[in-house]
C-alpha cells in the first residue's frame, strides 16, 4: 500500500507542478498579448493608460469611439475601455480594475444608449475574464452571469483554461517568444470594425429573447446612480454620448428606448452631466456607414469621431 | 454523486484509504455508509424505496430457502412482485396513465388519471434487476440466502455499480463481500488504468460527441439528412463511450478494493451480427434478460420450435426496450432489434451458405457494415426526442445521396450548408477521438489494451498516463453531464 500511495503522490505532485507551471506561464504570456481579447485588460492592469480622458461603454463605445480623433482635436489623452457584451456592471468593473492601478481621468465619456439599464444572464466573450479570474473585482462580476466561474476554474490550477487551448497556445506563444503578438488592428482600445453590414444584431434579438430582456432593471440602475455620484464626489466630469444607431435598430429590440432616454436625461439634468445624443443624426440612414444595426464601421466611425470632437471641445475646454 | 466530478475525486481516495485501514470485519460497514453517501448524493429521500426493496429481498431470500414446496414459489412471486411493482410505479406510471388518458380522450370519455409528479430514483432499473437475480438464483437452488443483512444490503447497493452497472449476479458478487481482501498492488495499478481510459472516454470523447449529438437531435427538422446520418453515427460512440466509460470506471474502482465485477462491453462494434451485438453490449443486462426471459420461455414452449424461439427474441427485446424507458420509442427499439434477432435465428443457414460463396474477408465487412447500420438505424428511436421526431428523421433519410451529389458538385462537403451550426473544428477533433478509439480497439485486438500498456517499460506507462490525465484535465468537459444509462 505505501507503494500505491508514493507512486500515486508522485503522479499526482508531477502533475500539479506541470500545471502550475504552465499556468504561470500562459498568465504571465496572456498579460504580455496584444490580442483583441487582453490588449485593454493588460493596459489597465499594467498601469499602461492615466488618461484624461477615458471612454467607457460597451461595444458600440469599443468600435465607434476613436482616441486618435479625439486626441488630435481636444489635444488629450484618451482611451477606449469599451468591452464587447460589456452591460453596465462590467463596464464598471472595468473602471474599478482601471481606477486601481491608473490614475484618475479628468473625464470619462460613457456611452449610453438603448441598453444602458439592461444586463443580459449570459457574460460575452467570457474567455477574456480569464487570466484575471483572481482579481476579486473580476471575480464578483463574473459571478452574476451565466457562465461564473466554478469552484475549479477559480483554484485548480490551470483548469480555468479547461478548453481553451487557444488561450493555451497564445499564452505559451507570448512567453516563450517575446516578439510574438497576436495581429491587433486596435488603438488605445478602440477597435473598428472594416466588415460590411451584416444582419447579426437583428439574428441575435431574433435568436436569444432573454439577450436585452428589460428595459430598466433596478439593480443595474442603482450601480448606475453609485457610479454617478461616484463620479460627482471624486471630480470626474462625465458626459454621456447616445451613438447613431441605424434608423431601425431600436424598433428591433424589446426595450423601451424613450423611457431609457427620459431615465438619461433626468440624469444627466440632475448631475449636471452634458448629454450629446447622436440618435437622430443623420447617419442613421445611411446603411452603408453601418456594420450591422448599431455598430457604425470603420467610415461612419470617422464621420461620427470628427462631429463628436468637435461637440466635446467646448465641454472639454470648460 | 458522478463519477466524472470533483466531489468523487475526493469520495473515491478517502474511501478506499479508510477501506485498506479498518480491520476485515468492519469493512462491510464502510463500503455501505459510503454506498449510502455515494446514492444520497443524488436525491437522499430515495434511498427509503432502496432500503425498502433490500428489507423485502432479503427476507424473501431467507424465507424462500426455508420453505418447501409451492410456499418457495409464493415467496418468490412476491419479492418479484415488490420488485417490479416498485419499478412500475416509479418509471412507468406516468407512461401508462398518460397512454390511458390518451385512450379515453380518443374514446370521448372526460375522466383522467392524474400525473404523479415524482422524479425517477436514478438507477432504480439497475439495482431492482439486480435484487431480483438474487432472489431467482435462491430459488433455483444455485445460491444460498445471505443471512447477513448488512452484506446483503452491500451487494445492492455497493458504490460502483449502484446506479448503472453492470448488474450483477449474487454467485459473482456476494462471496466477496465475505472474503477479505488485502491491498494488492497489481490490483490497484489495474484497477487505475481502467478508471483513466474510462474517464477518457466519458469525459473528452462522448461528452463532446454529445455536444454535437444534442444540437443534431434537438432540432431534427432543420437538420440536412447528411447532418442526421453523422449525428446517429456519433451518437453510437457517444452512447458507448458514456456507457463503457461508466463501466470500466466503475469495475477499477471496485478492482482497487480487490473486487471483481464482470465486463459489461467487449468491442460491440466488431460484431458480425446481431445477435453477437448483444453478446458484447451492455452483457451484463442481455445475459439477465437471457438467462431469466429468454431461455425460460423458449424452453417452456420448445414444442412449438422456431416460433417459439422467435417469440421468446421478441418478447426478451420489448421487456429490454422498456427497461430502457417509459417510451414508445424505447419499444420500438427494442422491438427492432428483437426482429433483427429473430430473422438472424430463421436465416442462420441460409446465411451460412450465402457467406461461404463470398471471400471471408468481404464477408466479414459486409457483416460489419450491415450490423453496425443497423445498429445505427435503432439508435435513431433510442436518441431521438420523441417517437415522432425519429420518424421525422427516418422520412429525411434518403434524401442523403442527393445532398452528397449538390455538396460534390458544390464542394462544399464539409463546412456547406450539409452541416451547418456544426463547427468544422468540433467536427475535427470529434473524428480525430474516434479514430484515436479505433485505434485503441484494434491495438487491444491483440489482448487487453490495459495488459498491453502494463508490459511497456516505466517511461512509456507514466508517458501514456500522464498523456491521458492532461487530456481529460484540459479537454475533457466537465459540465455535470450525466451519464447517458443513469435516466434508466
Amino acid at each position: 500500500m505505501r507503494k500505491a500511495i508514493t507512486y500515486s503522490l508522485l503522479f499526482g505532485c508531477i502533475m500539479l507542478l506541470i500545471l502550475c507551471i504552465t499556468q504561470h506561464m500562459v498568465d504571465k504570456g496572456l498579460t504580455a498579448s496584444k490580442s483583441q481579447y487582453f490588449t485593454v485588460w493588460n493596459d489597465a492592469y499594467q498601469s499602461r493608460i492615466n488618461a484624461d480622458l477615458l471612454i467607457l461603454g460597451g461595444s458600440r463605445a469599443r468600435i465607434v469611439i476613436s482616441p486618435k480623433v479625439l486626441d488630435s482635436v481636444l489635444h488629450v489623452n484618451s482611451y477606449n475601455l469599451g468591452i464587447d457584451g460589456g452591460f453596465i456592471p462590467i463596464q464598471l468593473a472595468m473602471l474599478k480594475v482601471y481606477l486601481q492601478h491608473n490614475r484618475k481621468p479628468k473625464y470619462i465619456l460613457q456611452n449610453v444608449d438603448f441598453s444602458t439599464f439592461s444586463n443580459g444572464i449570459h457574460l460575452s466573450n467570457s474567455e477574456q475574464f480569464i487570466p484575471y479570474i483572481s482579481d476579486p473585482i473580476v471575480r464578483e462580476m463574473t459571478s452574476h452571469y451565466q457562465e461564473k466561474f466554478t469552484i475549479p476554474e477559480l483554484y485548480f490550477p490551470l483548469f480555468k483554461y479547461n478548453n481553451h487551448l487557444n488561450l493555451i497556445k497564445e499564452g505559451l506563444l507570448c512567453y516563450f517568444h517575446t516578439g510574438y503578438r497576436s495581429s491587433n488592428n486596435m488603438y488605445k482600445g478602440f477597435s473598428p470594425r472594416l466588415l460590411a453590414f451584416d444582419n447579426f444584431f437583428a439574428m441575435r434579438i431574433q435568436k436569444e429573447s432573454d439577450y436585452l430582456r428589460n428595459n430598466i432593471q433596478p439593480e443595474v440602475d442603482s450601480q448606475f446612480v453609485d457610479y454617478l455620484k461616484f463620479c460627482k464626489s471624486n471630480d470626474i466630469k462625465l458626459i454621456f454620448v447616445y451613438v447613431p444607431l441605424l434608423h431601425d435598430a431600436t424598433a428591433l429590440t424589446s426595450t423601451d428606448s424613450s423611457a431609457v432616454t427620459r431615465k438619461l436625461l433626468a440624469y444627466a439634468k440632475e448631475y449636471n452631466i452634458p448629454f450629446l445624443s447622436y440618435v437622430n443624426d443623420t447617419l442613421r440612414d445611411h446603411k452603408e456607414l453601418f456594420t450591422d444595426h448599431i455598430h457604425l464601421n470603420v467610415t461612419g466611425a470617422q464621420i461620427f469621431n470628427e462631429h463628436l470632437a468637435y461637440d466635446l471641445r467646448t465641454i472639454v475646454a470648460n | 454523486m458522478l463519477f466524472n466530478s470533483f466531489e468523487f475525486l475526493l469520495f473515491f481516495p478517502i474511501v478506499t484509504i479508510i477501506y485498506f485501514l479498518l480491520p476485515y470485519k468492519l469493512r462491510w460497514f464502510h463500503l455501505l455508509v459510503a454506498s449510502c453517501i455515494f446514492y444520497m448524493a443524488f436525491v437522499p429521500v430515495y434511498i427509503l424505496i432502496l432500503f425498502a426493496t433490500i428489507v423485502i429481498d432479503y427476507a424473501a431470500g431467507i424465507l424462500i430457502e426455508n420453505a418447501e414446496g409451492h410456499k418457495r414459489r409464493l415467496w418468490l412471486i412476491m419479492s418479484l412482485v415488490t420488485n417490479v411493482g416498485i419499478l412500475v410505479f416509479f418509471k412507468y406510471a406516468n407512461f401508462l396513465s398518460t397512454n390511458i388518458n390518451a385512450l379515453l380522450h380518443i374514446s370521448d370519455m372526460s375522466a383522467r388519471i392524474p400525473l404523479l409528479k415524482i422524479l425517477l430514483p436514478i438507477g432504480l432499473s439497475f439495482h431492482t434487476f439486480q435484487a431480483m437475480s438474487y432472489t431467482i438464483e435462491v430459488y433455483r437452488g444455485n445460491q444460498k440466502a445471505e443471512r447477513h443483512f448488512g452484506i446483503y444490503a452491500l451487494y445492492v447497493m455497493f458504490y460502483p455499480q449502484l446506479v448503472a452497472g453492470p448488474i450483477e449476479r449474487p454467485q459473482n458478487l456476494l462471496h466477496q463481500f465475505h472474503t477479505p481482501h488485502p491491498f494488492s498492488y497489481d490490483d490497484f495499478v489495474i484497477g487505475m488504468r481502467r478508471v483513466l481510459w474510462g474517464l477518457f472516454k466519458k469525459c473528452v470523447i462522448a461528452d463532446r460527441l454529445g455536444i454535437i449529438v444534442d444540437n443534431i437531435y434537438n432540432h431534427p427538422q432543420q437538420q440536412s439528412a447528411t447532418a442526421l446520418i453523422l449525428g446517429t453515427v456519433f451518437f453510437a460512440f457517444q452512447i458507448f463511450c458514456d456507457f463503457s466509460g461508466y463501466s470500466d470506471i466503475a469495475l477499477g474502482v471496485a478492482r482497487v478494493m480487490g473486487f471483481h465485477l464482470m465486463v459489461n462491453f467487449n468491442k460491440p462494434y466488431n460484431a458480425k451480427s446481431i445477435s453477437e451485438f448483444w453478446r458484447k453490449w451492455h452483457i451484463s443486462l442481455s445475459t439477465w434478460l437471457s438467462d431469466y426471459v429468454y431461455t425460460p420461455l423458449s424452453v417452456r414452449f420448445r414444442d412449438y420450435g422456431m416460433k417459439a424461439v422467435i417469440v421468446a427474441a421478441i418478447v426478451t427485446f420489448l421487456i429490454s426496450g422498456f427497461w430502457h424507458g417509459a417510451a414508445w420509442k424505447y419499444m420500438v427499439w427494442g422491438l427492432l432489434h428483437g426482429i433483427a434477432i429473430s430473422y438472424e435465428i430463421a436465416t442462420r443457414k441460409f446465411r451460412k451458405k450465402l457467406f461461404k460463396k463470398i471471400p471471408e474477408q468481404a464477408g466479414r465487412l459486409i457483416s460489419l457494415f450491415l450490423t453496425f447500420s443497423y445498429v445505427c438505424f435503432t439508435y435513431i428511436f433510442f436518441r431521438a426526442n420523441s417517437l415522432r421526431d425519429a420518424l421525422a428523421v427516418i422520412k429525411k433519410l434518403p434524401s442523403v445521396f442527393s445532398e452528397i451529389g449538390q455538396a460534390i458538385r458544390h464542394r462544399g462537403v464539409l463546412t456547406g450548408q450539409l452541416l451547418s451550426g456544426i463547427p468544422t473544428m468540433s467536427l475535427l477533433v470529434c473524428i480525430g477521438y474516434l479514430l484515436l478509439l479505433e485505434l485503441a480497439h484494434r491495438y487491444e485486438g491483440r489482448g487487453s489494451l490495459m495488459e498491453m500498456v502494463g508490459t511497456k517499460p516505466r517511461a512509456v506507462r507514466w508517458g501514456i498516463y500522464f498523456g491521458m490525465a492532461f487530456t481529460i484535465y484540459l479537454f475533457g468537459i466537465f459540465n455535470s453531464r450525466q451519464f447517458i444509462y443513469f435516466q434508466f
